[in-house]
């Protein structure tokens, strides 16, 4: 019976390998080098894979700016998997050079705010409660150790802020989603979203 | 000279096997090397993931001690996701018998009132793109949901109308579902993974195909 050349050259392989003496110091050498590529693969991926959130909103967003996104529609889309189901405001903060003072309201349930890291980590949030308005003040500060002024309370000013967060970034993107009840909440919603507030501090 | 043919013949040949042993080894290290951290990042296992029917979502997405393969798997995705110590974001793309959800056929996604704050149910391709359609229906949440009187509520995913929640599939060929309860009472943070693991998520049911 003849085969065909490639079943030929698949049955030397085989063979190839079945003639192979199973040397236990090549298994274990081929096992670690699997162990050590796999894990620099894995450590290495979310640099390699090409454009992160953060990288795909940077363009569309000016530092330290709240946008009101239109309703998410397939033609408006700016994310994979960024669902229409709620209303979006974000605003690129940048507070290496001056603290960023944020402001805003969480008017019910289905609202929250997250701050995303460039590197996409969900650094704080917060989300909004029944028949209830929960008010947020979030100061963001430098990471760097560096004076920033007086603080409100040496300078004779009620401090109304929120007890500080630390937060690991520098840059990031603070998202506001309000849900989307539908056509007749639309008004009510957007000024839910306009009265988000996200601006550099001026340093005293 | 045919011994001096030979004997380099026999050389060559030697020369060839070692550098096949090695290719087989480099071959073998490359596939299950990168193969396991690419099976990882995409599926997951069960320490990254929870499954619950047809549904399954990352367990440490978007928090500051997520693992390695969390991490990878949104840094390719592209996706802004919130922390699971808020909200959970489930993905089904298959139905309830673990056939593949396509557009050329009608599903029903029924269940009972979901154990969240609020919660939604996004039809989109198997890309993350929305649907486009002439209805301009995408989703539908916990606020707009037609619900009956015992509770329960149904979602038709199809091509074309159908009476009562219905989210049109157009011809987008593979779909995917993506639900988001927000402060479900499973929420996967911390020590009640336990809990999480309980949750009663829809059903998806296959009801026809063209």
């Amino acid at each position: 019976m003849t085969l065909h050349p490639l079943a030929e050259r698949a049955l030397a392989v085989l063979k190839r390998l079945a003639a192979l003496r199973p040397d236990l110091r090549l298994v274990a050498a081929a096992l670690c080098a699997m162990g050590i590529l796999h894990i620099a693969a894995t450590l290495a991926a979310p640099m390699m894979m090409g454009r992160s959130a953060f990288d795909r909103l940077e363009p569309m967003l000016p530092v330290n700016t709240v946008i009101v996104l239109p309703p998410v529609t397939p033609a408006t889309q700016p994310l994979p998997f960024l669902t229409p189901d709620v209303r979006y405001a974000m605003c690129r903060y940048d507070s290496a050079q001056a603290p960023v003072g944020v402001s805003l309201e969480l008017p019910g349930k289905g609202w929250s705010l997250a701050l995303h890291t460039p590197e996409g980590d969900n650094v704080y949030a917060a989300t909004g409660e029944d028949e209830r308005v929960t008010s947020l003040r979030l100061r963001i500060l430098p990471t760097a150790e560096r004076f920033m002024g007086l603080t409100p309370e040496s300078l004779g000013v009620a401090d109304t802020t929120e007890k500080p967060q630390a937060v690991r970034s520098d840059r990031g993107i603070i998202v506001l989603r309000a849900p989307d009840k539908g056509r007749a909440y639309r008004p009510f919603i957007e000024a839910g979203l306009r009265r988000f507030t996200c601006a550099a501090e001026k340093v005293r | 000279m045919h011994f001096v043919l030979h004997r380099a013949r026999k050389k060559l040949q030697a020369i060839i096997l070692k550098i096949s042993d090695w290719a087989i080894f480099v071959g073998l290290v490359l596939i299950g090397g990168l193969g396991s951290s690419y099976y990882m990042l995409s599926a997951g296992n069960a320490l990254t993931t929870l499954n619950v029917g047809p549904w399954s979502t990352w367990k440490h997405e978007g928090r500051v001690d997520a693992d390695p393969y969390t991490r990878a798997h949104f840094a390719r995705s592209g996706t802004l996701n919130l922390t699971t110590d808020i909200a959970n974001t489930y993905q089904a793309s298959s139905d309830s018998d673990g056939l593949r959800l396509h557009s050329s056929c009608e599903y029903e996604i029924s269940g009972e009132t979901l154990d969240a704050r609020w919660w939604s149910i996004t039809a989109l391709d198997d890309q993350g793109r929305l649907i486009d359609n002439p209805s301009n229906r995408y989703t539908f949440t916990s606020d707009t949901v037609a619900i009956s009187p015992d509770g329960t509520f149904t979602v038709t995913l199809a091509r074309d109308a159908r009476p009562g929640n219905w989210l049109p599939t157009g011809g987008a060929g593979r779909l995917t579902l993506a639900m988001t309860l927000l402060e479900s009472n499973a929420v996967i943070a911390g020590d009640r993974e336990a809990e999480a693991e309980m949750i009663v998520l829809p059903t998806i049911k296959r009801v026809a195909c063209r």
